[in-house]
């Protein structure tokens, strides 16, 4: 089981102290992640309370600044209707950690409920499930979202199911081959030897070696999902506009690329940093052991 | 070191012993490791001879490897090795460059690693494999190769063809394997030939010709160092003796005289273990009149797997309160009887029946219910522990039947007498088991199995991957459960030396049949079937090293 498992993860809350001092003993988060742990923060912080950091009011229009470029009124400037482009980047941290969170518990959840059946489940639940999820994944994950985008129409919540479903396969892959392996194990024999139910053996040794692991790829795909959010924003099927959101003002910007090129700048800087960062960081916290 | 005590006497004990003794190909002096701060060997003198055999012997954890590792310069990042000396053929080699050590390595001195099955590319033929050393060190044309590859494989005893045929080691057992690699590190006559545990694992036949092959080596004038857990087996082979216990060598000397009169503990451990080959203290008595009732009972046990016959007709009874050894070369079904009596495997034809009751073949489902009568313990019972559990969570789950998590409340003692009843420390219930030694996971193995007081508990070759002081101390412990619980037992290894301290009666098994049986002492004393007679002889013969 080792070797392809290997969670080797927290074994719950009940271990005490000094077993979670010993798991945190593996290693500090180094340079890297320690920058991408601050930016999240801020990120986080944006998203709570985006008054502390940007101030002003995203929606607010005044049409004799528009088009002002950075200056001390203004640090990123402002848009082609006077509104204040920090402030819509700082604002529009929300939608993109909440569409990112939240399109990743959706593929997440659909990828275990998908993978537990296929991995569980006779040969032909394995195959059919196999088949679909093959095929869901060899198209790309902007076409199947915009197929749920169309199904659904567009909006916030059908753009964060779109990208949770593009994702669910990959997720469900993983999963599948983990509760495989897990199913075949020797602490599976023993459980078998020892007189346990199947039910039994699922939840307290298929189940935990499964999901863990899958927990641990999910914070990587956080970022993942934060940049495809924003690119169905920015194709305009995702956050409606006037609403602050990094793709849609990424979108809003093209057209004065030339003459106002902050207005695209800033909320794309945001998006590639927001979701390098997630990413650094969920690496990071991987490598301490905390999570593996 | 004690050079001036080795005179050609030494060798004398062994039958026409005119090897060519002479120059020193390894000298060792002072040598110290510490790896990451922590001096894990200090002070080790050590000295190989052209044509001797030096054994390295010690408990899993004593240094050995370190200090050969070092002597190859192979230690790994972060080791800091110092030495007064070390000189391997005459030559300095301290702080060498990694390539010149790579020009030294292959040609004047080998390596036998002890995974033979990880140390062959299984994507590489054999033949290459072995020929590596040449085509790396000399300047021999590939026909010179190709015949120099044959003789090194004819003098292992494997098939020469193999040079050139393009046979894979996944073809191979283990054994040949391990065969191959001793071709592979002596192929261009190196001066010193290194041995890392060379036969852990094979068992006493095939470890016989592997050692007889490194003797081969030897005659042909090589030093040979042979690094092992076990005393026994360098009993009959080696001229010297180091035995090294944390990190510093405690005893030296010629074979014969440490392993007569042992000076240090850990050298009196080790001949103990070597020792440890007394026969099973007479059972309790079968009743008067007829022998009790069957506890477990296979009849006609037969499995293939691919259509390649692993047990054919095999039949075991095993008695209330008595130890059943199964005892039979590497491959020879042993496992497959295992696993079929524990209802694993599922027979192709046969039945098994617990205590008169049908048992195989059977749904999971109507076994589930009687399973807390039977147990079972493996080799190596690391993987069969859940990796977030802790030790106290795999007792209380095992002595609760699965209805609890944790060892406390009524469970908290249960588990801490489980724990002292294999001799493990209670405190040790909050670790995990793969923080815990090879000894102490087999303890907490025998602890799970036990803990629903079942009647029989089949143990697979439960001490074959201890060290033998390890092996000793377990398979005491197992005397000891056997004598006080009345458990009867399913005890299958292919160490001739552990079966004859458990077993009342043998099965012995070859290619998947039965091939003889009956009481432990007659079977072992004087073997009727040419399967047993060798299993016997090689045991005997490894021990003696002839």
């Amino acid at each position: 089981m080792s070797g392809v498992l290997d969670p080797g993860l927290p074994a719950g809350a009940s271990e005490g102290r000094a077993r979670r001092s010993e798991r945190f003993r593996g290693g500090t988060l180094g340079p890297a992640g320690s920058v991408a742990a601050v930016v999240v923060a801020v990120a986080v912080l944006a998203a709570v309370w985006p008054a502390l950091l940007g101030g002003g009011d995203p929606l607010a229009v005044h049409p004799a600044d528009a088009l002002t470029p950075p200056g001390p009124a203004h640090p990123f400037g402002t848009d082609e209707s006077g509104r204040d482009v920090l402030a819509r980047v700082v604002a529009g941290t929300r939608a993109s950690l909440v569409v990112g969170v939240a399109a990743t518990l959706v593929g997440g959840l659909t990828g275990i409920l998908l993978g537990t059946l296929a991995g569980l489940g006779g040969r032909i639940v394995d195959a059919v499930v196999g088949r679909v999820t093959e095929v869901a994944f060899a198209l790309p994950l902007l076409l199947v979202a915009l197929v749920v985008i169309a199904v659904t129409g567009p909006g916030p919540v059908p753009a964060t199911l779109a990208v949770g479903f593009a994702t669910a396969p990959g997720y469900a892959r993983i999963v599948r081959g983990l509760v495989r392996s897990a199913r075949s194990s020797q602490v599976v024999e023993t459980a078998v030897l020892q007189g346990r139910s199947p039910g039994r053996i699922v939840f307290r040794h298929v189940l935990p070696a499964a999901l863990w692991p899958v927990v641990a790829v999910a914070t990587l795909g956080v970022g993942q999902a934060v940049v495809w959010a924003s690119a169905l924003s920015y194709l305009g099927v995702g956050t409606p506009p006037p609403a602050p959101e990094w793709g849609a003002m990424l979108a809003d910007g093209r057209t004065y690329l030339l003459t106002a090129p902050w207005m695209s700048t800033f909320p794309g800087l945001a998006i590639v940093v927001l979701a390098t960062a997630v990413t650094v960081l969920g690496r990071a916290v991987r490598r301490t052991g905390a999570v593996r | 070191m004690r050079s001036s005590e080795r005179g050609p006497d030494d060798v004398a004990g062994r039958t026409g012993a005119a090897r060519p003794v002479g120059a020193r190909v390894l000298d060792v002096r002072g040598l110290a490791v510490s790896i990451d701060g922590a001096t894990v060997v200090h002070g080790v003198d050590l000295h190989v001879d052209a044509g001797e055999c030096v054994a390295l012997v010690g408990a899993s954890g004593s240094g050995k490897t370190v200090t050969a590792r070092a002597v190859l310069g192979l230690s790994a990042a972060g080791a800091a090795v110092t030495a007064d000396r070390l000189d391997l053929v005459g030559s300095d080699v301290r702080g060498l460059a990694e390539r010149r050590w790579r020009r030294l390595r292959g040609s004047t001195v080998g390596y036998v690693g002890q995974e033979a099955l990880g140390a062959l590319d299984p994507l590489r033929p054999v033949g290459r494999e072995v020929a590596d050393a040449l085509r790396l060190h000399t300047d021999l044309r590939a026909a010179e190769r190709v015949d120099a590859v044959r003789a090194a494989l004819a003098g292992v005893g494997l098939d020469p063809a193999m040079a050139t045929d393009g046979r894979r080691s996944g073809t191979l057992s283990g054994g040949m394997r391990q065969r191959a690699l001793i071709a592979a590190a002596t192929v261009a006559s190196p001066a010193l030939v290194v041995a890392d545990e060379p036969t852990t694992a094979l068992d006493a036949a095939v470890a016989v010709t592997v050692m007889e092959q490194l003797r081969a080596v030897q005659d042909r004038g090589a030093g040979l160092l042979v690094i092992t857990h076990d005393l026994g087996l360098v009993a009959g082979w080696a001229d010297r003796v180091l035995v090294v216990d944390e990190g510093t060598v405690v005893e030296h000397g010629p074979v014969a005289e440490v392993f007569a009169a042992p000076q240090h503990p850990a050298t009196a451990a080790l001949v103990r273990a070597a020792r440890a080959d007394t026969r099973r203290a007479v059972g309790p008595v079968p009743g008067p009149g007829a022998p009790s009732a069957p506890l477990v009972e296979g009849s006609g046990l037969t499995r293939s797997f691919d259509g390649v016959p692993a047990a054919q007709d095999v039949s075991i009874t095993v008695r209330p309160g008595r130890v059943t050894g199964v005892i039979g070369a590497s491959g020879s079904g042993k496992t497959t009887v295992a696993r079929m009596l524990l209802g694993l495997e599922t027979p192709d034809a046969g039945t098994v029946t617990l205590d008169g009751d049908p048992w195989v073949p059977l749904p999971e489902r109507e076994r589930r219910a009687r399973r807390h009568r039977v147990a079972a313990v493996v080799q190596d019972p690391g993987a069969t522990f859940d990796e977030r559990w802790s030790v106290g969570r795999v007792l209380a789950d095992a002595l609760s039947r699965g209805q609890e998590r944790r060892a406390r409340g009524g469970l908290a003692d249960p588990v801490d007498a489980a724990l002292r009843q294999v001799g493990l420390d209670p405190e040790l219930r909050s670790r995990a088991p793969r923080t815990l030694s090879g000894g102490q996971r087999q303890r907490l193995a025998i602890a799970r199995a036990l803990a629903t007081s079942p009647e029989v508990v089949v143990l697979d070759e439960p001490v074959t991957a201890l060290d033998a002081t390890v092996q000793d101390a377990v398979l005491t412990l197992l005397e000891r459960l056997r004598d006080e619980t009345g458990v009867a037992m399913v005890f299958v290894s292919h160490d001739l030396r552990a079966v004859r301290r458990m077993a009342d009666e043998v099965l012995v098994v070859h290619d998947g049949r039965v091939v003889e049986q009956g009481p432990a002492e007659r079977v072992l004393g004087a073997p009727e079937h040419p399967a047993t007679a060798r299993l016997v002889d090689a045991a005997a013969r490894l021990a003696r090293g002839a």
